[in-house]
């Protein structure tokens, strides 16, 4: 019998896979986006800091060239694409930490920790603007008009449902009484984003009609998957932990946990409490196991997996590819961080805008 | 003081004949976005109920006919023109915290950081899918050259906002600092007239003539807003605050002794009627005032007779009006 890939074979399998796919696309964008002739010294300073020392999300490009060639598209094509679309996700989620006042995401800080809200609000519009541009250039690089059409029905589409979401979770910061079904809802939206990748990829690739819907409930469920795994470790990271009582929705995890009288009860003072220490944050993992919390979402994660798998079971090409990556992204339980609040698991620089 | 008004009156009215089609269609545009956020929702209403942009679509409209071009051929460059203009006003209002203009709360004002930053962006999102939604109705050369002028426009705009707010409550900067932000703001109105111009047809002297008229006709709308701020108690509260502060002011700093009274005005938590007409008097009496308010008479002459050349002499008459408009109340 084969033997299982350990974790660490599978974090390498698919960090190779994805820079190979999204490298090339990831620098394309960096150039275009230092090209541009900017004279304030702070703006520049910050396009700079984002493009080169904070953004490598080499996933989404991947996803697009995988999904493409998935139903038998060349993958040269996805490029003009990536590059346009990654600038889009980069300029959403600097906004996105505007919102959220995320000054710190990993150990780096974000473009608002290091340059401030009003250089973030530029460089995010900058981002969003330069990307659509983009697209207009895209037909001259072979993209036939008609599809570039669609894709920015989509894109827009997109746009407005994560600007939906993340409108309708500012609703829910500070509350400890949101019903998990709820925030799933809000996350099924926020999943749009990986959604628009695979679908774009599929008609770029001349996917079918099949293909093309396959393709794009795949990526909202990965995506969901994406922000669920995140909701997962920001309950095991204090500064994350932190943040997200203080100034976001709380993780799935813990609206489970909350879901239990008797755990709302003894958690309830430290979820209102201004600062919240290590020993906090500690208690707070411990009630959310014990409660059954981490172990629903880790559930919940393979269930969607599963789901996820089986609409790329039948497509033309890189299934095993698309089935590791959402087998990588819904396991957790291997991963020993249960002993130490302030570990991560390896990080797989996905971000869905969270 | 009959005269005055009749003019702004009759720039008014010839700005909202050209604007009201697109800005109703503008609005229609942005209420089709359906969205399960209420807050979201109740802002796009908000800010449709207050939008009376009619300066840059009349410019357009204007540039366009001015090019040779009719009225309805930029009916639908103006709508995207708009939306794109509401996001970055927006967005603006974030970064220089207005939580009013013009005795109204502003989008930021009534809903917030977070909604203000979502709408903004909305709009933005709209605007570029109308954009590219146009590829069909114009040649590929014009929407490259429309693409070419929103992108660098764009750019010099957010470079001009970041430029000003690096110089945010700082009283010691000289008036050419900031009219240089001034002339990099004004980027806006030349986007508009050069797109007009190009959207009706005009060859490229007549665009570029159109265009400068645009960027001159913006840097003076932007000192006659920075005229009228001085007047107005709040409003130059805020600019202290949270901008620079106005033009007339800057000028009137280059006197250290002005500066020092000026100062101690400004320096009180509240300005009330009384210190604002003060404040007013002594800048009015300043000396570098009136060399500022001489430059800006040349200016727009310079302005008017560069555009003696376009065929339509009714045009021109109307673009002459806007650039007296502008600078007679100054």
């Amino acid at each position: 019998m084969k033997k299982a890939p350990s974790q660490e074979d599978m974090i390498e399998q698919v960090q190779k896979i994805l820079e190979e796919r999204g490298r090339k696309a990831l620098e394309m964008a960096r150039k275009t986006v230092l090209e541009e002739e900017i004279e304030c010294k702070e703006v520049r300073k910050a396009l700079k800091y984002f493009m080169t020392e904070y953004w490598h999300d080499v996933a989404r490009p991947a996803l697009l060239s995988l999904c493409c060639e998935a139903v038998g598209g060349d993958t040269e094509v996805t490029n003009p694409i990536a590059i346009s679309m990654s600038l889009v996700s980069g300029g959403i989620d600097i906004h996105d930490d505007i919102i959220d006042q995320s000054k710190v995401k990993g150990s780096r800080p974000t473009v608002l920790g290091k340059f401030g809200k009003d250089i973030a609000l530029l460089v995010g519009d900058a981002l969003l603007f330069k990307g659509f541009t983009l697209l207009h250039e895209a037909v001259e690089k072979g993209i036939p008009a008609e599809k570039i059409a669609v894709i920015i029905d989509i894109i827009k589409n997109t746009f407005f449902e994560l600007g939906d979401a993340e409108a309708l979770e500012l609703k829910f910061r500070g509350r400890t009484d949101i019903a998990p079904e709820e925030y799933l809802r809000v996350i099924r939206k926020k999943a749009a984003d990986v959604e628009a990748y695979t679908r774009i990829s599929a008609i770029l690739g001349d996917g079918s009609k099949e293909e093309i819907e396959a393709l794009g409930e795949y990526g909202r469920l990965l995506g969901m998957i994406i922000i669920l795994r995140d909701d997962w470790i920001d309950m095991v990271d204090f500064e994350e932990i932190s943040h997200r009582i203080k100034r976001e929705c709380l993780p799935l995890p813990l609206l489970y946990a909350l879901q239990s009288p008797k755990t709302k009860s003894k958690l309830s003072s430290i979820l209102f409490k201004k600062t919240i220490t290590k020993r906090d944050a500690r208690i707070i993992l411990d009630a959310t196991d014990e409660s059954g919390g981490l172990g629903h979402v880790e559930q919940l994660m393979q269930e969607i997996a599963r789901n996820a798998r089986s609409f790329v079971k039948d497509l033309k090409k890189n299934r095993f590819a698309l089935q590791l990556l959402t087998e990588f992204c819904a396991s957790l339980i291997s991963f020993s961080i249960r002993e130490d609040v302030n570990a991560r698991p390896t990080d797989l620089t996905i971000n869905v805008s969270s | 003081m009959k005269t005055k008004e009749k003019l702004i009156e009759q720039v008014q009215r010839l700005l909202e004949k050209r604007s009201q089609k697109s800005l109703e269609i503008a609005k229609k545009e942005i209420l089709q976005e359906k969205m399960e956020s209420k807050e979201v929702n109740d802002a796009f209403m908000y800010y449709v109920r207050n939008w009376n942009d009619v300066v840059h679509p009349g410019l357009l409209s204007i540039a366009c006919e001015a090019a040779g071009g009719s009225v309805d051929k930029a009916i639908p460059i103006q709508v995207v023109m708009l939306l794109l203009t509401a996001a970055v006003d927006t967005h603006d209002d974030i970064i220089d915290e207005s939580k009013t203009k013009y005795g109204k709360p502003t989008v930021f004002g009534r809903f917030g950081k977070d909604i203000a930053l979502l709408v903004g962006d909305a709009f933005l999102m709209k605007a570029l899918v109308l954009l590219h939604k146009l590829e069909k109705q114009f040649p590929a050369e014009k929407m490259d050259a429309i693409w070419n002028i929103i992108n660098s426009r764009f750019f010099e705009l957010g470079d001009a906002e970041a430029l000003e707010a690096s110089l945010k409550s700082n009283i010691d900067i000289s008036p050419e600092e900031y009219l240089r932000v001034l002339k990099m703001k004004a980027s806006t109105s030349e986007a508009h007239m050069r797109i007009g111009a190009i959207v009706g047809g005009g060859e490229h002297d007549i665009v570029d003539l159109i265009g400068n008229y645009g960027r001159t006709l913006g840097i003076l709308i932007g000192i006659r807003e920075d005229f009228i701020d001085t007047f107005e108690p709040e409003e130059l509260q805020n600019r202290i605050k949270n901008e620079c502060l106005p033009l007339p002011i800057l000028y009137a700093f280059k006197n250290p002794q002005t500066k020092k009274i000026i100062l101690d005005y400004l320096s009180k938590r509240e300005i009330s009627d009384k210190d604002a007409e003060r404040i007013v008097d002594i800048i009015f009496e300043e000396e570098n005032v009136e060399m500022l308010r001489n430059k800006v008479k040349r200016l727009a002459e310079e302005t008017c007779n560069a555009i003696s050349n376009i065929p339509n002499r009714n045009l021109v008459s109307q673009m002459e009006m806007l650039i007296n408009g502008v600078i007679e109340d100054l």
